[in-house]
């Protein structure tokens, strides 16, 4: 069944543009087709419209990090007609809803050592989780969310490395400056949440503390 | 009878939650006798660092409420109490465990209590339109911004009763991201500068004063909003109430010693 969307969407060109601004489109689309079916007629309509399209391409709908391969039909029952499209990092928006995602792939390497290069697709998955958080803009070493949803991943799958892994995430840039992005990601998601808790439990555990921040923290759940 | 949960998490500022609350029920003549002997609540930033000791703790209050429903006065202890019953219907390993030592501890485990919030009394026991008809002090002239966090927890009762009472609800962007206090030992610095882009928002949408029913968001935007004004560069002075301050107040009290509100850092002008 076919649906008319009234979209606000965020254009932007670094190279020429001093201020993004939001351009109205009106499109008619199948409610089956997905997001990206509907940024392609976006781009028909427009010349030189930057979006994502690799396999985790997601972009920013109504406040919330929807990857571009969510169905339309689930996007209405959420969010309505009316859609805001933006990138997921307004800040680092390079063509329209197109990104400079450099930082999100380099924090892959904190762990790369600990684990096999095919595994960097599974650390790609949680680009949402990475960019959901408000400490990667105002902490630029901060490790970031995709990179503790992997870890978890990591200790699952190569547990002879957990120690390892959870000394590098103790670290006071890392897992402690987590925050809640569960309402961020659409549809909502509890995963990284549950993953984060088990992170800073073992973390908090271990007989050795990783750091001092680490031996307060024992020192703490110890009175509980 | 209800027991009132009044262990409350950053009780050392927040206590005016709790002093409040006890108030508002015995002013809508709402019987209830206080949780006695509970442990105190350690919140999701607790789980985080000792998943056990949590669900332990809250097993132990839920199990001491017996038959009784456990009102709560603020998100945090609602959300701990409801999220163990959760937890450990599901995982029966982990229940197992935390009932044994319950019981080793001499406390007849029980998980099948009523958690109820303040709002869920007013909301559904005393319901909107009643309260609209005791109001002695109309808040129309005030506009309110409600801070909801980023806890998922949606709590749509709390605009229906600041309408009922005639205040006037104004949205912010900011209303569900996080107020910082879950990151605040590791970086009070950061932690401040979430709470502040909040303040200054709801502020700058002309809110008189903010409601958040969490203590730990009180703990951040009344307690830190000095230190925060001094992160941001801008005076902000921006009341932060739970609810039932406000109704208490509409319903005609203007004691702040009684409400509460004397505790508060950042003083209350309105009365």
């Amino acid at each position: 069944m076919e649906c008319k969307f009234s979209l606000e969407v965020f254009r932007f060109n670094c190279e020429t543009d001093y201020l993004p601004y939001y351009k109205v489109h009106k499109i008619k689309i199948d409610r089956d087709k997905s997001v990206a079916d509907l940024l392609e007629l976006v781009a028909q309509e427009e010349l030189n419209f930057g979006y994502p399209k690799d396999e985790f391409a997601a972009i920013k709908i109504n406040n919330s990090l929807v990857f571009t391969s969510t169905k339309l039909e689930e996007i209405i029952d959420s969010f309505g007609v009316e859609l805001i499209f933006e990138p997921i990092s307004t800040r680092r928006a390079t063509k329209d809803l197109e990104i400079n995602r450099d930082d999100f792939e380099n924090k892959f390497n904190v762990l790369e050592e600990f684990v096999s290069s095919k595994d960097k697709k599974n650390y790609l998955s949680y680009i949402r989780e990475y960019y959901s958080s408000p400490i990667v803009d105002l902490e630029e070493e901060y490790l970031g969310d995709a990179l503790f949803a992997f870890a978890y991943d990591m200790i699952i799958k190569y547990p002879n490395k957990k120690n390892k892994i959870l000394d590098t995430i103790a670290q006071e840039i890392g897992v402690w400056l987590h925050v809640n992005i569960s309402n961020r990601l659409y549809p909502i998601n509890f995963d990284l949440e549950r993953k984060v808790d088990f992170l800073k439990n073992e973390i908090v555990k271990r007989d050795i503390p990783a750091n001092k921040f680490v031996a307060k923290l024992q020192e703490i759940s110890s009175g509980f | 009878m209800y027991k009132i949960f009044e262990n409350i998490i950053e009780k050392e500022v927040a206590n005016s939650y709790v002093i409040g609350a006890k108030e508002l029920l015995k002013e809508l003549g709402i019987e209830f006798e206080v949780l006695n002997g509970a442990k105190k609540d350690i919140g999701t930033e607790g789980k985080g660092l000792n998943e056990e000791a949590f669900l332990y703790n809250c097993a132990y209050n839920l199990s001491l409420a017996k038959e009784h429903e456990i009102v709560c006065v603020e998100d945090s202890s609602y959300i701990s109490l409801n999220f163990t019953k959760m937890i450990l219907l599901e995982d029966d390993g982990l229940r197992l465990k935390i009932f044994e030592k319950l019981k080793k501890d001499g406390v007849e485990p029980c998980l099948d209590i009523k958690v109820l919030h303040i709002c869920d009394l007013l909301y559904d026991l005393i319901s909107v339109e009643k309260l609209s008809t005791l109001v002695k002090n109309s808040f129309k002239d005030f506009k309110v911004g409600i801070f909801e966090g980023n806890k998922t927890l949606s709590n749509k009762k709390t605009k229906k009763i600041l309408e009922s009472i005639g205040a006037r609800v104004v949205s912010f962007d900011s209303s569900d991201q996080s107020d910082g206090y879950e990151i605040f030992m590791a970086s009070k610095q950061i932690a401040q500068k979430l709470a502040g882009k909040i303040l200054l928002d709801a502020f700058d949408n002309a809110a008189d004063f903010v409601i958040a029913n969490d203590t730990r968001s009180f703990f951040m935007f009344d307690s830190r909003q000095n230190s925060i004004e001094r992160v941001v560069g801008r005076e902000i002075n921006l009341p932060i109430y739970s609810i039932s301050h406000i109704v208490l107040m509409a319903l005609g009290c203007v004691d702040k010693e009684k409400l509460g509100v004397n505790l508060h850092k950042v003083k209350t002008t309105m009365i």
